[in-house]
Order: structure tokens, then C-alpha cells, then sequence
């Protein structure tokens, strides 16, 4: 059929057609503005950020450990009830040096996404952040890296509450993955109070939960 | 399993444009109406219409199933649009497939279409609202971050470079060059072109990805009592099968598409398949980024895990070789408006089947085919297997 056919259909246009007033068209823009609920897992994660930790959410049953936290595990479809504090550190699993923006305009210093593997989630289990600190040509897959927060009273409970991560520098050189992420110890002294003002923010979101799930069940 | 076996007996398509005139019910009319006349039937030997087009947000078009619905013939017939991103255009047929061999119908017209000009400046806007609006959107991703990541890992996963990569699309845009609608076949082109064209974002380069298109294709569905009266070479519907994985696509393994392989299972133990790599002749895997087809030829069974890039090297997946691939020349040959772009590839497998593909027609007398589409937020596999025997 198309060895015997020798024109097909269609009229390609160039964008100076549109420039030169050579075709009509008709221009219109939409503006949308949406407020998006947060959820009841989500809205954890966005706490638990506001209070300086990445949350996880762990299935008994299929012991996964998945982040960003969700309320139902898709392997067994059971509820994910148990919330599990994550380290802010983690591995590279992918990266980009990304040099353009959405609308195709080009960029000098590239933005790097990555898929980062979060500490304490299970193998292959990231999320998708920025890299910084870092130089283009030296961001490897693999790489160990740290979050930069926000100071503290600037975080709002967004994924930007992280600003980015950065690679963590090996204290002890040769001395295997042994390493000490940078402020390690200060968080050693008022993790307590951490702990207990993240717990204040969750406190709400399990009850939501705990009562969603009994009445599912 | 109970269900009638269903033909493809007609198919029709436009240029693939990077802006067409027409407006997408325009678009929808031509292709239809040659995919009619290419199987001497007319509108009134249609029972349903399936229609499949990508998300709304495209072209603004609230929707847009019912706004193409005159271009696609549907008045006053069941008339369904499917959507299941850029899967669509392969997923459409199989929708149609299951509206024939449910004995519901004995003619499916089956139509896909895509104006992705319209949205500006540039259509990846209408895919920044893919990401996860409160965990990933925030970060201000753009499109092309979340394959330039993927292809990273692919890479990293198998130790492949660039160039390896770099020769699918040189053998698709080859391969365009013999097909009367492509927007970018180049018989000329060369690895080092890819690897000179921008660079996006490490480590696509612009030549690594398909173009974006206007553009729409129809084919012709029949049950086989109808189809042996239409035709004397139906192509027959072997085997479909679609798969989805996990929309948490930060949580699952990058370098391997799971997903395809359960889509390309399902259709293979239909269709009665045992040895895919020795029974299926012409491969049209979804090719939107080079890397794409080696990802997808992997997840078909078709080629183990980080040895796809070397079927092109080897020449097995040239037009001339054991197993071509992408021999209409492909997403990033052809062009890619997204649902029309798949279902161009099952056409191809109709003409090629057929004997009709002209300058494309891979030697041989292939008997049998598989086109697959991939799309979603990276988790949807489609395939569909067609042969000359029922």
C-alpha cells in the first residue's frame, strides 16, 4: 500500500509561517492554579522534612522499607502502618547534567538530578533530588551523598526543605565505606529533641491513620 | 480461550509533521479515509470506533476523544478513546483487538492522533505535570531529566558508552530515509553526528531523541469471517499483552524494564511462542530515545540484558538482518507524535507483512511481527504480535 502511494497527507508549516503571517492562528493562555491535599503519608513525609528527616514506610509483611511513605503496600496490598525515620544519607543511583529548561532554553551551569538510594530504605529505593557542591565532571553513580538542609526556621514541609545533597568526604581514607557525615555529632546531642518534635508532627497524621485503617478493615 | 481470531485488512496515515496545518480532527479524517480506501470499505461497514490520543493538556482540549470524534468517524457508533500515555498508540489496537474477538463486533476502525505543536513554547511542558505534584514537582524537573537518568543507569548498569548507543539511532534515521512521511531520515547521518548534536542532558544528546510531531494514523480491525471477504492477505493479531509497574519509579530498578517483559509474556504464550528470538521477524520496539529500543529489545526477551547495542553493531537488527528493528525507521526517524507514532509501528508490521513497504521492505518474506509502546510515567508496556497465518 505505501510502495503505491506517492503522496501522503499532511501540510507541514515552518515557524516563520506563523511569524510572516502566512497562516492564521488563534493565541490563548490558561492560567491554573491548583492547592494540592498532601495526604495522609505524604503529609508525614512533609512533616517529618519540616523536622529535619526523610520518612520511610515499612510493611511488616513484606519487609520493605519504601520512601516517600505511602499507606498501602503494593506487593501485598496491606496497610503500610509502620513509619520509619530514614537517614538523610545515601547513595547515587542515577544522575543527569541536565543543561536546558523545560521550554528548551539553555542553561550555563547544569542543574544535576539524581536518584538518590536513601539510607535505611530497601536496596534500589530512592527518591529524586538535586546534587550540589559538587562539580559536573566529578558526580559518579555510586557516590555517597548527605542532604542540605534548610535552616531550620526557613523549612516549610516541602521537598525543598532539603535544598540538596551533597558528596560526603571519607574521614578515614582506605578504611572501607567507614565514614562520618558532617554534623553527625551535633545532631548525637539533641536528637531527643528531634525525635520528639517530629513525633509531635506525626502524632496527628497515625491517629488519621490508625482510624483509616480500622475502618477499612 | 474462547475469543475470534481478528485481522488487521486496512491502514492509512499522514505525514508526521513538526507542525501540521490541520487541526487534529483533519488529521484523524485523511488517515481514516485512506485506511478505508485502502481496504475498499466505507464508513457505513464500521460497527466502532477506538480512538487513542495522548493527555489533554496537549493541546488544551477538554475532552479531546469527543472533540476528534467526527475526524475519527464515530458518530452514532460505540465510540471509546483509550489512554495509557505514550503506550497509547499500540494500546488502541489491542483495545480494538478485544472489541472483535469478544464477538461484540466483526469492524473496528481504530484511529490515533497527536497535535503537539500547539502547546508553547515547547510541547515538554505539557509533560512537566507527569511528576508527582507534591514530592517531585516541587524540585522543577523537566522531561528529559527523568530519561537522561535512566539511560545513565542503563549505561552504567551494563558498562555501555555513547557511541554504543548512539548507532540506533543512526540505524532508524537511516532507515527513515526511505519512508514518505518521515521527519527526520538522514541516509547520510553518522555516529559522530549524534554524538556532536547539543547536548540536553548528559548523557542525551539532541539526536538522541525523537522529534516532536503532528501527525495520525488508522487502521482497519475485521473478525475473520469479514476479513477473508475484504481481503486476500489479512495480517492477523497473534498475541497482545500490556503490563504496568509501580508509579514510584524512584523505587524500582532502572537498568531493566520489567514491566515490558510481563506485557511481552502475556502476548507471547497468546500467540504460542516459545522461542521469541527464532520466531518473531521484524521488531518495531517504542524508540522515543535510542536508548529506549535496546532498553525494550531487552524486556522482549529479544536480546539479554546490556547486549541489545550490539545487535546493530552485529548488523542482526539492520533492515537487511536476522531480526530487523525499527525498519519503518522508528520514533526517531519517523517522528513521534506519541499515540500516532505507535500505532504507525503496527501499520508498519501490516505493510511489511504484507509484502507493501516498497523502499522499506525488510527480504525475506517475514511472517511474523511485534510492535511495542511504552509509556506512563516510564511504567506501561504494550505489544502486540502479528503474522500471516491466524
Amino acid at each position: 500500500m505505501t510502495s503505491k502511494i506517492d503522496k501522503f497527507p499532511g501540510t507541514p508549516l515552518r515557524e516563520e509561517d506563523f511569524k510572516e503571517g502566512k497562516i492564521l492562528y488563534h493565541h490563548d493562555e490558561m492560567n491554573g492554579q491548583f492547592a494540592w491535599d498532601t495526604g495522609i503519608a505524604i503529609g508525614s513525609y512533609l512533616a517529618a522534612l519540616k523536622a529535619g528527616v526523610i520518612l520511610g514506610s515499612h510493611c511488616r509483611t513484606c519487609r520493605k522499607t519504601v520512601v516517600p511513605p505511602r499507606t498501602v503496600c503494593e506487593w501485598c496490598f496491606r496497610p503500610m502502618d509502620s513509619y520509619v525515620p530514614l537517614r538523610d544519607t545515601g547513595t547515587v543511583n542515577t544522575f543527569s547534567l541536565c543543561y536546558v529548561t523545560w521550554d528548551m532554553k539553555r542553561i550555563k551551569d547544569p542543574e544535576i538530578p539524581a536518584v538518590i538510594e536513601i539510607d535505611g530504605a530497601s536496596p534500589l529505593h530512592g527518591i529524586m533530588h538535586k546534587l550540589g557542591e559538587v562539580e559536573p565532571d566529578e558526580v559518579k553513580i555510586g557516590m555517597r551523598v548527605q542532604a542540605v538542609w534548610k535552616p531550620e526556621e526557613d523549612r516549610e514541609g516541602s521537598i525543598t526543605d532539603i535544598l540538596y545533597f551533597k558528596p560526603i568526604k571519607a574521614l578515614h581514607r582506605g578504611f572501607g565505606r567507614r565514614e562520618v557525615p558532617e554534623g553527625h555529632q551535633r545532631r548525637g546531642k539533641d536528637s531527643g529533641l528531634l525525635l520528639r518534635s517530629l513525633w509531635d508532627h506525626l502524632r496527628p497524621c497515625s491517629t488519621v491513620l490508625r482510624t483509616l485503617h480500622g475502618q477499612a478493615g | 480461550m474462547g475469543m475470534r481470531k481478528v485481522a488487521v485488512v486496512g491502514a492509512g496515515m499522514t505525514k508526521f509533521m513538526r507542525r501540521a496545518q490541520e487541526t487534529g480532527k483533519e488529521l484523524s479524517w485523511q488517515a481514516t479515509r485512506m485506511a478505508l480506501e485502502s481496504c475498499e470499505m466505507t464508513l457505513d461497514d464500521i460497527e466502532a470506533v477506538c480512538l487513542g490520543t495522548a493527555p489533554d493538556a496537549f493541546d488544551s482540549v477538554h475532552l479531546k476523544g469527543e472533540y476528534l470524534s467526527d475526524g475519527a468517524g464515530a458518530w452514532g457508533k460505540p465510540f471509546m478513546r483509550s489512554y495509557v500515555g505514550g503506550g497509547t498508540g499500540v494500546f488502541a489496537p489491542i483495545q480494538g483487538w478485544y472489541h472483535v474477538a469478544s464477538g461484540l463486533f466483526d469492524t473496528v476502525l481504530v484511529v490515533c492522533e497527536e497535535k503537539m505543536s500547539s502547546y508553547y513554547p515547547h510541547a515538554q511542558g505539557a509533560f512537566l505535570t507527569i511528576f508527582d505534584h507534591t514530592t517531585e514537582r516541587a524540585l522543577k524537573p523537566n522531561l528529559l531529566w527523568i530519561f537522561a537518568l535512566e539511560m545513565n543507569r542503563y549505561m552504567q548498569t551494563y558498562g555501555l558508552t555513547k557511541e554504543d548507543i548512539a548507532q540506533v539511532a543512526v540505524k532508524n534515521k537511516r532507515n527513515a530515509a526511505d519512508h514518505p512521511c518521515a521527519l527526520l531520515g538522514d541516509p547520510d547521518i553518522t555516529v559522530q553526528d549524534v554524538l556532536n548534536s547539543e547536548l540536553l542532558a548528559w548523557p542525551v544528546n539532541r539526536l538522541d531523541v525523537s522529534p516532536v510531531s503532528d501527525g495520525a494514523v488508522t487502521i482497519v480491525l475485521a473478525a475473520e469471517h469479514v476479513a477473508k471477504r475484504i481481503t486476500d492477505k489479512p495480517v492477523w493479531i497473534q498475541g497482545v499483552g500490556w503490563s504496568l509497574d509501580t508509579a514510584y519509579w524512584t523505587n524500582r530498578d532502572l537498568a531493566y524494564p520489567r514491566y515490558v517483559e510481563y506485557a511481552a509474556r502475556m502476548a507471547y504464550e497468546m500467540a504460542g511462542i516459545k522461542e521469541p528470538r527464532k520466531e518473531i521477524h521484524i521488531v518495531e520496539p517504542y524508540d522515543p530515545f535510542d536508548y529506549k529500543e535496546c532498553h525494550h529489545l531487552e524486556g522482549l526477551l529479544l536480546a539479554d540484558r546490556g547486549q541489545a547495542p550490539q545487535l546493530v553493531a552485529d548488523g542482526i537488527s539492520l533492515r537487511d538482518g536476522n531480526m530487523p528493528v525499527c525498519p519503518s525507521g522508528g520514533l526517531l526517524g519517523v517522528g513521534n507524535p506519541i499515540a500516532a507514532a505507535g500505532l504507525m509501528k503496527v501499520a508498519e508490521l501490516f505493510w511489511q507483512l504484507r509484502g507493501e513497504a516498497g523502499a522499506r521492505q525488510v527480504p525475506g518474506q517475514p511472517k511474523r511481527g511485534l510492535a511495542q509502546a511504552w509509556g506512563d510515567l516510564m511504567q506501561v508496556g504494550t505489544v502486540v504480535i502479528m503474522g500471516t497465518n491466524p
